[in-house]
């Protein structure tokens, strides 16, 4: 028997996006597949994976103390290192994943990798890191990087069930994301809301978030037309992480920008329109699977950095307000589409998961199908042509010190 | 929401930055010895892991311009190197070793980073010239020599200068009880250890019958010299060099010249050989240097000024076998008490907090108070492996443990978790 343990320490969404290499792992004959994620996230992980033990960290805020976190920590270090470990994968860049990595040796630790107290990155993230310099161009989707952790993961239409609604007539709305600029101001999102509700008929609407998101909710309510409010029910504070895969289920459709309960959704199958603006980028953290709806704000400065402040004053909200895109939204046809915007539907190749842009136009496509093709030769993928490495390819997935140089570390 | 971790000082961090070979190296890395000695936190920047490289620099065969070029850009990178580390190790203190790899730009970045900087000018100011371009970019500059080149210096602008002579480390410079093996092979009458300068050919020429043995490199070209070498003229390790101290009636230390004449020329430093031999209990003839009066009394060193005297005090105390052994018990103990690298960075610090507003006084992050047991024992348990002091701080031992190699344990890893989170979220 093999042990794996696949270390998860960042949000609700990323845990969703580590699905690929999780099933991959539990494919793998032999394999005793362990997570250890927050410990705020141990039951919705249980929840999303129950082929794997799970186990809970002190990684986010919580209200702890300094000492329980050590002593949890400890803890949990001391049960980690007796299970041995054939492999350990860590995906996040974080300095508590390179802490939790100085417990294993450089042959165990796949992804990054804490080398005689240096922190290390992996062939295949060092190259990730090359190429999220320019994010527009972004080639792979997280899922699938994280993936190719293993040699050979598992097809991506094994990973979520295509979109498909519940015929409920519900339709669920993610009111905010953990950060506000990422998230369409209550007005913009009543505009949008309106739209859908036309297009589906009048569905009854849940609001879902959690309790600080309320004041959203109730300002949402308050933009909306009074025959639509009325269809709303506010479930915002009122439901826990783990009712939501029950409530999500009954949906038949989300509205939301890019958060954790998108990928919730994509998980369970259940469709998606999802509104990615800000430092949000479809073609990175898109929902995974076929048939979702993503529309993605592009101006020339899309995709920011989220902590730098917006000298544009969220000029990317704009096109969600654009006539034409409520129109489309309401199922009108419309010859017009508003600048800055892209309409994608989530789609699936033999590589991974992507954004296929369908209306407005995308003019990084080329430039990213090329580093896709390279990416793929990389990976040494069947679909990899002997072009797949063009001169393009090789300067902006490779640093020369990548060509020149011996690895620092050589494991995945 | 917890509380932030009270702040208070911490053990002084200071990071040496070794030079890539040469004669200061070994004394960088006794300096380091001491330092710990004296509670710091001490980071070594092994310069002369990167030698290898300067030397195939050299192996290029390319014009010298171009070779200039390259070792310039060398120099940078390998400075560069440090700066990083300074900045991951937020040390009080860069020590730099005289000849350490920093350039000038290097040390402006620290200055602008507000990170304190040091140089141990262990070299002789008058061969090596190059401080007066780098002095006034240090904060403190420490020497073995005093007048004129104290006052060359405060010429140039540099005031915080600290006389601070050579040393000795007594853990390792130390008596020995030798086997009949080693005396064999380290064993003389008469002995000395040190590279072939011109003077020490010329002195040390007519030394033969009297059945001297000489140790160490850059001798083998000379016929009169060939037949007292041993081992080939290979380079001899501060361990060995403890035992040949130890198995020798009369050690010679004559500082070296790039002059053959005088063979015993006046001069002014200690070479660090004179207190390496004083802490094995070992005896030795050295030749009389200007600042020696202040360092050993007359009857705890025995000394010679010229050819002619050196011939006869060789003599003198080879048949006088007790007064070896009483001058050099008195200069062993002189030694001890005043002359260790303990004391020399004991000064050094002492001098920094004098004349660096601020040394040292660093927030460290201390422990929580009403510390849990586990964590309590498990940091106690912890401290005693690293060898820290009860005075360690939080950070301090983050850093002791960040320092370390390998597969950390639980507890270490724990520890540096809850580093990284306080970081993120206190």
């Amino acid at each position: 028997m093999r042990r794996v343990l696949v270390v998860q320490l960042a949000r609700f969404g990323d845990l969703a996006q580590s699905k690929r290499l999780l099933l991959s792992q539990a494919r793998d004959a032999g394999n005793e597949v362990h997570l250890c994620v927050d410990r705020s996230l141990v039951p919705l992980a249980q929840l999303l994976y129950p082929f794997a033990v799970v186990h809970g960290l002190p990684a986010h805020r919580g209200d702890s103390d300094p000492g329980d976190v050590f002593a949890a920590c400890r803890t949990c270090f001391a049960a980690l290192r007796e299970l041995d470990f054939t492999e350990v994968y860590f995906l996040n860049f974080s300095p508590l994943s390179f802490a939790c990595a100085a417990l294993f040796s450089p042959e165990q630790c796949r992804g990054y990798a804490r080398v005689d107290g240096q922190d290390m990155r992996s062939t295949l993230f060092s190259l990730a890191f090359n190429f999220m310099c320019d994010r527009r161009f972004a080639p792979v989707n997280l899922a699938d990087l994280w993936a190719f952790l293993h040699k050979g993961p598992i097809a991506p239409e094994k990973v979520n069930p295509p979109a498909r609604p519940a015929s409920t007539g519900c339709i669920g709305i993610i009111v905010a994301g953990r950060h506000a600029r990422r998230s369409l101001p209550p007005k913009v999102l009543a505009a949008c809301v309106q739209s859908v509700f036309r297009a589906a008929g009048g569905p009854r609407l849940l609001c879902l978030g959690a309790k600080e998101d309320q004041p959203v909710a109730r300002r949402l309510r308050r933009e909306l037309p009074p025959r639509i409010a009325e269809r709303m029910e506010d479930l915002t504070g009122k439901t826990s992480l783990a009712d939501l895969p029950d409530i999500l289920r009954g949906l038949d459709m989300l509205l939301t920008p890019d958060t954790g309960a998108m990928h919730l959704a994509a998980h369970l199958g259940v469709p998606v329109q999802a509104f990615f603006l800000s430092s949000a980028w479809c073609f990175e953290t898109g929902p995974y699977g076929m048939g979702h709806r993503v529309w993605q704000a592009a101006r020339p400065c899309s995709p920011c950095l989220e902590s730098a402040p917006c000298p544009h004053g969220t000029a990317c909200c704009a096109p969600f307000s654009h006539p034409a895109f409520l129109a489309h939204l309401a199922g009108k046809f419309t010859p017009e589409w508003p600048a800055d915007l892209m309409g994608c539907v989530s789609t699936l190749d033999d590589f991974g998961a992507t954004c296929t842009v369908v209306d407005g136009g995308n003019p990084y496509a080329d430039a990213a199908c090329e580093l896709r093709a390279g990416l793929a030769a990389c990976r040494g993928l069947p679909e990899a042509d002997a072009g797949g490495m063009t001169p393009h390819n090789a300067a902006f997935l490779f640093r020369e010190k990548d060509w020149m140089l011996p690895g620092n570390w050589n494991h995945a | 929401m917890p509380e932030p971790m009270p702040k208070k000082q911490g053990m002084p961090r200071v990071l040496l930055v070794l030079p890539m070979y040469g004669g200061s190296l070994p004394v960088g890395r006794f300096a380091a010895e001491g330092l710990r000695e004296n509670g710091c936190l001490v980071e070594i920047f092994d310069a002369p892991a990167f030698h290898p490289v300067f030397c195939a620099l050299k192996e290029l065969k390319v014009g010298s311009e171009r070779l200039d070029a390259l070792q310039n850009t060398f120099l940078q990178h390998v400075s560069q190197c440090v700066t990083a580390k300074a900045e991951a190790f937020a040390p009080d203190l860069v020590l730099s070793l005289a000849q350490a790899p920093l350039s000038i730009a290097a040390l402006k970045r620290l200055r602008r980073a507000g990170t304190r900087t040091a140089m141990w000018f262990v070299e002789d100011f008058r061969i090596f010239t190059y401080w007066r371009a780098f002095a006034t970019y240090y904060d403190l500059f420490a020497v073995i020599q005093k007048e004129p080149f104290l006052d060359e210096l405060a010429a140039l602008g540099v005031h915080n200068t600290l006389y601070l002579p050579l040393a000795a480390l007594p853990s390792l410079h130390r008596p020995l009880t030798l086997d009949e093996r080693e005396k064999q092979e380290f064993g003389a009458q008469l002995s000395f250890v040190g590279a072939g300068y011109p003077n020490r050919r010329k002195a040390f020429a007519g030394l033969r019958n009297l059945g001297l043995k000489i140790w160490g490199t850059e001798w083998d070209d000379d016929p009169e010299i060939a037949p007292m070498l041993q081992k080939n003229g290979e380079r001899i390790s501060s361990e060995d060099c403890v035992r040949i101290f130890n198995a020798s009636a009369v050690n010679l230390n004559l500082h070296s010249s790039v002059h053959a004449d005088p063979p015993v020329a006046p001069g002014d430093f200690v070479n660090p050989r004179t207190f390496e031999i004083a802490a094995c209990g070992a005896f030795q003839l050295t030749d009389r240097r200007g600042l020696l009066p202040e360092l050993y009394d007359p009857d705890e060193a025995a000394t010679f000024s010229n050819a002619y005297e050196l011939r006869e005090k060789i003599r003198y105390y080879t048949a006088h076998p007790e007064e070896r052994a009483a001058v050099a018990e008195r200069a062993r103990r002189r030694t001890l008490a005043e002359h260790t690298y303990a004391a020399r960075m004991k000064r050094l610090l002492d001098f920094a907090a004098e004349c660096l507003p601020g040394f040292g006084l660093h927030e460290n992050v201390v422990w929580p108070e009403n510390m849990p047991q586990d964590l309590g024992d498990a940091v106690a348990a912890l401290m005693r492996e690293l060898d820290l002091p009860a005075s360690a701080s939080f950070s301090d031992v983050i850093a002791a443990v960040r320092g370390k190699s390998g597969v950390l344990s639980d507890a270490e890893a724990a520890l540096l978790f809850l580093d990284e989170w306080k970081k993120l979220y206190t």
